[in-house]
């Protein structure tokens, strides 16, 4: 490209990095050397795109977020509730929506696609489509009259169908960003939107425009499409009112939903008595070309099935499944709860045939074979359990970027570098390399962060402006002088409720010096008002009425900054989504409630206290617990970014469990790998490796925790400021079935030793044993990783000796994802798998001959079966590091009740501890495999980095304060405490007092509450403060009686 | 010449543009152009200012048939009013057709100024083509409440913002550039208007079914006639603009309740024309001393007037009629 073609780029929205880039490319061309820019760009703004872009923004990297739709949020955002834990979708995904678009070092390109990259790792230029969306984001208030009077009525694909939406319409309430769109295809042009703007948002002139941005490395998180569920015609989806799709279920329990969280048949609008869920519709199914497995909807299904029945008085669910995978973390006990306590209904190994309809009643009739029988069941619903296809995005992204595919459209990575695509410097995460389920799609998303961190860590900051703010006005020994601004929000507010009356009543409140009234409060121009009057009247409080302070709080602090003013010395009333939008029609009463509100916020207000920034100093190193796999991909990842790491293994020799596998299921040569790994590491100057070595104590927090360890009798002491956990696991020592009493008993890796020695193998009959240790009373979890380490044992014994007869018995076949498609192929290769029930388990003896002998009842069969194998191979369970419990104690971090560690969020937050600055990862969060150890690592890698890319960390400001001379040292708020912020120290006097660690208080105010004498505040929130507010809003309602 | 056929003398009202047909009518009568008398001519300044609401109110109140004139396209005087008034009478006419009564009743002509004699034929042809469809059936002593309830559902359904806004702005969506200055495809802005018009039509009935009194779905149907499987959408947009809640869910049948109060987006919705002209029987069958004729007399006013003889408050579910009943008696007696 010439170069004069290269400067002349203009971009819009990124204007400020393009022109920069620009000139670096022009240097780039004379000096003929790619200079590394310090921007990474994520594709897809779901879940992983947006945890991805979030890690990366905050070590400081520039972060652009491009998303096809409207709005970021993607799959998630669509869900209900999240299994295991039940906890609301949007609940737990909003404030990081939020985050991502408050970030000041991400910018959002939604509503755009990728067209064109060119340029190579550490410098990619990307052209980005601009989509129209003919509503200025900046301007759009999301205040929705547009949609109340659009007359274009178009089906909601947010809600899948079951709703209509307007041709002018935000995709969903919580919508970050948070403006509306204009529906090209649907829209008319009747205009009407334009007049009902107060604000002026919506420009139809606009116009389609492509952007460049530089960037030194791409991430891909495009995510998955929806099967076509049409393609299973037997089924009857979109002939068949009533056969809906999982995703559709999921609208109708949602309370936000079109049915307002209850089940209807969308026939004729009645409660269905019996629903059915026909599992893997579009998954493992070799008709429709899918042969791998989704991953994810059987628990999805299970817990549309609990919540549906818990919604719906008098709805009974029925799931219909080949094999229950349930192989995530506490994900069987849930399954277990789901059939034992909750009732649901299952039937299980059957794949359903077809579904019927009664035209009259429009019930379902369901076709299945169950040992070896024809059967039918009639259902008033039935919900098909929709499988995961590759993105549709997927090939136009494959060309744009160049990367490979595999044959089912999803990207193409290997084992031991789960996050790489084939192109240098574009990594991979989340359901586009293989379908998975959310805790799985973050741990990937931190991992892709931490490896475009590695390639452009040292240009950390250079793109990102720190924004410099004006030394605090010392406000010692003044009075409150409140300025209180109240908005018209267009006419969201000021339609209800009497604005000016509300403006001279404030002027009326004590300490209030100024009042006045704005159409937007939140634009620009009042910012620069605000701080004028601040400015001209000295202002030293600022109140605005307005909307709420969970969107536009962080906006108005700036402004407060901006004119020197402490941000904590702002109050907020909320005088429009919880006044005149819910109070339209009682304009008057709703007045009063807006005067009210001014009135208490500004008692409150006359009390504030500038609140000091606390910084913590950061120790940039870490200290990983564990020298396995996961530990020294964290060590790699951390020092390759320049921190310094503490490797402490407790053996004679790194490596952990992985030394025991000989080969993946490709055949990958795992110790080729693994001994690279090994001999790599030591020649990193930033590693310091202990082996032998044991962790002895912690003390301090996030920024600095002290270490002490012990290696041989000898102990030594260092400062790290984060600590990673990466204990592994062990391979259960079985009890069960003759092991250790009849040496042709062995487990699935001493199994695999021998596949693996030179000596080989000559057993002509093998059986294999599932789930031994494993889903037992007294283990209940899934060891995940067993199904297919036997299913990859069998074809390699298959391989080294096809004649040999090769025995599965199993209780479900879990092999998830693409590993499925290793499961069909032993099948094919004459594998024999036999299922048997929990309540039935093989029964294993020697017999006269001193054969060994297996029995079992098979399941799909329904008789009885006898082997005598040469070799019975025990799929023994992965059980945690007993070490976890002594290490839980001297990090006070939790363990679940198996005994590994306890994540902060079991869905968002895979990685993390509650306690800041201690990460997880590997086998020490529970069993997987090798590429999702290596993507968890990397993951909690990114995290640490979070914390480790800073010279200092701000604390929060609202945290809970100790008054030492009122302290007891009575401890109850460290036992409290869910983040270890209180500690109790000895006093010059020898009293023992409480005091508060600023850097691990979250300001929960829990402590506050539980203190004896009172003695422990929440700064911003005082007692007198909440009572002040209290009095003054109960004085009115005085009052009105 | 008066069209008469079996008795039946039909009565036409025609809404004529000041400025082209009105002329062409006053031409015919110089030229002496002869057509039947059935029609009564209602000048106004342009064919496009008929409000559809209107329109919908003329057969309600027993016109047999309507007649609009314009100017010939091209030629309005207010630049393209006659298109819109033609566009917007085309999807009247399907809308009427909903409700039960001939669409054949309503009937858009271009009448010049010079065309007295066509102006004469259409009158002649437009009676002989009302004549034969017979009498409108929600005129006369024993309206047909079906039709009827229709109609002011169909009156209710224009009156609301967003069909009146489409069916106003259909003509020059489809013609003119729109917002983003650009022609909208062809047929996109006609299935939008005709899809509206539909919906609002079958949410106007649904909230009428559902007035006063909670209603499954499959009652709903019923009474709206409308096929079960469509209800459910409809009433998820209802509910989401405040105007249907669920009460309860009686067995398996989640219920119904319209919420229109007065002064409401749908307040014109007026009567609930079945459930009201029990209503009223029962009022009247216990009031002495009047006779069948006034009666079936009182239950027609009241059916056709939107505000209460005597209490001059708008008719909701509240009202059990006796008051107008009264009223209306003592205005008979005098």
């Amino acid at each position: 490209m010439p170069l004069l073609g290269l400067c002349q780029r203009i971009a819009f929205g990124g204007g400020r990095i393009a022109s920069e880039s620009a000139e670096r490319i022009s240097d780039k061309v004379i000096e003929r050397i790619p200079e590394k820019v310090g921007a990474v760009l994520v594709i897809g703004g779901g879940i992983a795109g947006t945890q991805c872009a979030l890690d990366l923004a905050d070590t400081d990297l520039k972060v652009y977020l491009v998303d096809s739709s409207p709005s970021i949020g993607g799959a998630m955002s669509q869900l209900d509730k999240t299994f295991p834990t039940h906890d609301c979708a949007m609940c737990i995904m909003a404030p990081k929506l939020v985050a991502t678009g408050r970030h000041h070092n991400v910018e959002l390109l939604t509503n755009s696609e990728v067209e064109k990259v060119e340029g190579q790792v550490g410098h990619f230029s990307v052209t980005v489509r601009r989509k129209v969306r003919c509503v200025d984001e900046s301007k759009c208030t999301g205040c929705g009259l547009c949609t109340q009077r659009c007359p274009v009525e178009v089906p909601d694909e947010y809600n899948k169908g079951l709703k209509m939406r307007k041709a002018i319409y935000m995709k969903y309430p919580q919508a970050v960003p948070p403006a509306h769109t204009i529906d090209q295809d649907a829209c008319i042009g009747c205009g009407i939107c334009q007049t009902q703007c107060e604000a002026g948002a919506i420009d139809f002139t606009e116009e389609e425009r492509a952007i460049i941005i530089d960037v030194g490395a791409i991430v891909l998180a495009p995510g998955f499409t929806e099967f076509d569920l049409k393609l299973k015609r037997e089924y009857g989806y979109g002939r068949y009112p009533n056969v809906i799709s999982s995703l559709e279920l999921e609208r109708m329990l949602s309370p936000t939903g079109p049915y307002g969280g209850i089940v209807l048949r969308p026939s004729n609008g009645e409660v269905p008595e019996k629903v059915a869920f026909i599992q893997c519709v579009g998954s493992r199914d070799v008709q429709v070309g899918n042969t791998y497995c989704s991953s994810v909807c059987c628990m999805f299904a299970i817990k549309e099935a609990t919540i549906a029945e818990e919604h719906t008085p008098g709805l009974k669910t029925h799931i219909f499944f080949m094999d229950m995978r349930a192989f995530g973390k506490e994900f069987d006990e849930y399954y277990v709860r789901a059939e034992k306590e909750h009732g649901l209904r299952f039937t299980r190994n059957v794949r359903v045939a077809s579904v019927d309809e009664n035209p009259e009643t429009h019930d379902l009739t369901i076709w299945f074979s169950e040992k070896g029988e024809l059967r039918k069941k009639v259902f008033n619903l039935v919900v098909l359990s929709v499988g995961t296809d590759s993105p549709q995005s997927a090939q136009d992204v494959a060309e744009t970027v160049g990367i490979e595919l595999n044959k089912h459209d999803f990207c193409e990575t290997d084992i031991f570098s789960p996050l790489e695509t084939n192109v240098p410097g574009v990594f991979v995460c989340g359901a586009f390399s293989s379908p998975k389920d959310i805790p799985d799609s973050v741990s990937q998303a931190s991992g892709a962060a931490s490896k475009a961190m590695n390639i452009v860590a040292s240009e950390r900051g250079k793109l990102i402006e720190k924004k410099g703010y004006p030394s605090e006005i010392d406000l010692k020994g003044q009075d409150p002088r409140i300025g209180v601004f109240v908005c018209h929000c267009g006419i969201n507010i000021g339609g209800v409720v009497d604005i000016p009356g509300v403006v001279e009543y404030a002027k009326t409140l004590p300490n209030v010096v100024h009042a006045e009234d704005n159409l937007y409060t939140c634009s620009q121009d009042t910012q620069e008002k605000i701080k004028e009057k601040i400015k001209e009247l000295d202002l030293n409080r600022v109140i605005v009425a307005s909307c709420t302070p969970r969107t536009h709080g962080p906006l108005f602090q700036s402004t407060l900054m901006e004119a020197g003013l402490n941000p904590h010395l702002f109050e907020m009333a909320n005088i429009r989504d919880q006044c005149s939008w819910v109070h339209s029609s009682f304009p008057e009463k709703a007045t009063e409630k807006a005067k009210d509100l001014v009135a208490m916020a500004a008692e409150k207000s006359r009390l504030l206290d500038p609140l000091p920034k606390v910084l913590i100093e950061i120790e940039k190193s870490a200290l990983v617990i564990g020298g396995g796999l996961s530990g020294m991909t964290v060590a790699q990842e951390l020092a390759d970014q320049g921190i310094k790491v503490f490797l402490l293994e407790k053996e004679k020799e790194l490596g952990g469990l992985m030394k025991r596998i000989h080969y993946g299921l490709n055949g990958e040569e795992v110790q080729a790998f693994l001994s690279k790994v090994m001999s790599d590491l030591p020649k990193n100057p930033l590693i310091e490796i202990h082996t032998e070595t044991e962790l002895k104590d912690v003390s301090g927090c996030v920024g600095s925790f002290d270490c002490l360890i012990e290696s041989n009798g000898h102990e030594q002491e260092f400062r790290v400021g984060a600590i990673i956990v990466a204990t592994g696991g062990l391979e259960y020592r079985p009890t069960e079935y003759l092991y250790g009493e009849d040496t042709r008993v062995m487990t699935q890796l001493e199994f695999e030793n021998m596949l693996a020695s030179s000596d080989g193998m000559d057993a002509k009959t093998i059986v294999m044993i599932q789930c031994v240790g494993s889903r037992v009373p007294e283990r209940p979890y899934c060891s995940r990783i067993c199904c297919t380490e036997a299913v990859k044992n069998a074809l390699k014994a298959k391989e080294l000796k096809p004649e040999s007869n090769v025995y599965i018995m199993y209780r479900d076949m879990r092999t998830y994802g693409f590993r499925e498609e290793f499961y069909n192929k032993a099948a094919a290769e004459g594998v024999i798998f036999t299922r048997y029930s929990e309540d039935s388990k093989p029964v294993v003896s020697v017999g006269e001959d001193s054969s060994l002998q297996v029995e079992v009842l098979d399941q799909i069969l329904d008789e009885n079966i006898m082997v005598r194998p040469d070799i019975l191979v025990l799929s023994a369970a992965t059980i945690p590091n007993p070490d976890n419990v002594p290490l839980s104690q001297i990090l006070k971090v939790p363990l679940n009740k198996d005994k590994f560690f306890f994540e902060a969020h079991m869905k968002l937050r895979p990685m993390d501890f509650a306690n800041d600055g201690i990460f997880l990862c590997g086998l020490a969060h529970l069993p997987k495999f090798f590429e999702e150890n290596i993507a968890q690592a990397s993951g909690a890698a990114a995290r640490a980095m979070t914390i480790l890319s800073k010279d200092s960390l701000e604390a929060e400001s609202i945290i809970a304060v100790v008054d030492e001379d009122k302290c007891r040292g009575c401890g109850k708020c460290v036992e409290t405490c869910e983040f270890n912020a209180p500690e109790l120290i000895e006093k010059e006097d020898g009293r023992l007092v409480s005091h508060i660690r600023e850097a691990l208080c979250k300001g929960c105010g829990a402590c506050s509450v539980s203190c004896c004498n009172k003695s422990i505040t929440m700064k911003g929130f005082t007692s007198d403060q909440i009572m002040s507010m209290v009095r003054r809003g109960l004085e009115v309602a005085a009052k009105e009686t | 010449m008066e069209k008469e056929d079996n008795g039946f003398n039909p009565k036409i009202v025609g809404f004529l543009c000041n400025w082209c047909s009105y002329a062409g009518a006053d031409l015919a009568g110089v030229s002496r152009f002869i057509y039947p008398p059935n029609l009564r001519i209602i000048r106004v300044m342009c064919s496009g200012s008929v409000d559809p609401a209107v329109l919908i109110e003329g057969f309600l109140r027993g016109a047999d048939g309507i007649l609009v004139c314009g100017c010939h396209p091209g030629d309005c005087h207010y630049q393209d009013g006659n298109s819109h008034a033609a566009r917007r009478i085309e999807t009247l006419r399907k809308l009427i057709q909903l409700t039960g009564l001939e669409p054949e009743r309503l009937r858009m002509e271009w009448v010049s100024a010079s065309e007295g004699k066509r102006f004469a034929e259409i009158v002649t042809e437009f009676v002989d083509t009302v004549t034969e469809l017979g009498p409108n059936p929600v005129a006369g002593d024993a309206p047909d409440i079906d039709i009827m309830e229709g109609l002011y559902v169909a009156r209710s359904a224009v009156d609301d913002f967003r069909l009146s806004l489409l069916m106003n702005k259909e003509h020059l969506l489809e013609t003119k550039p729109n917002a983003f200055n650009r022609m909208n495809p062809s047929e996109k802005v006609h299935d939008v208007v005709e899809k509206a018009m539909l919906d609002e039509y079958a949410r106007c009935r649904i909230l009428l079914a559902t007035k006063g009194q909670p209603q499954s779905v499959k009652e709903i149907s019923e009474r709206a006639n409308l096929p079960e499987r469509e209800i459910l959408g409809h009433i998820v947009l209802l509910r989401d603009r405040g105007l249907v809640t669920m009460t309860e869910i009686r067995g398996i049948s989640p219920l119904y309740l319209s919420q229109i109060e007065e002064g409401q987006e749908i307040s014109t919705l007026p009567l609930w024309a079945k459930v009201q002209k029990e209503s009223i029987e029962t009022s009247i069958a216990s009031l002495p001393d009047v006779d069948e004729a006034t009666k079936k007399w009182i239950v027609r006013e009241l059916l056709l007037t939107l505000r209460c003889y005597n209490c001059e408050r708008r008719r909701s579910n509240v009202c059990h009629f006796s008051v107008c009943v009264r009223g209306l008696l003592s205005g008979v007696v005098e």
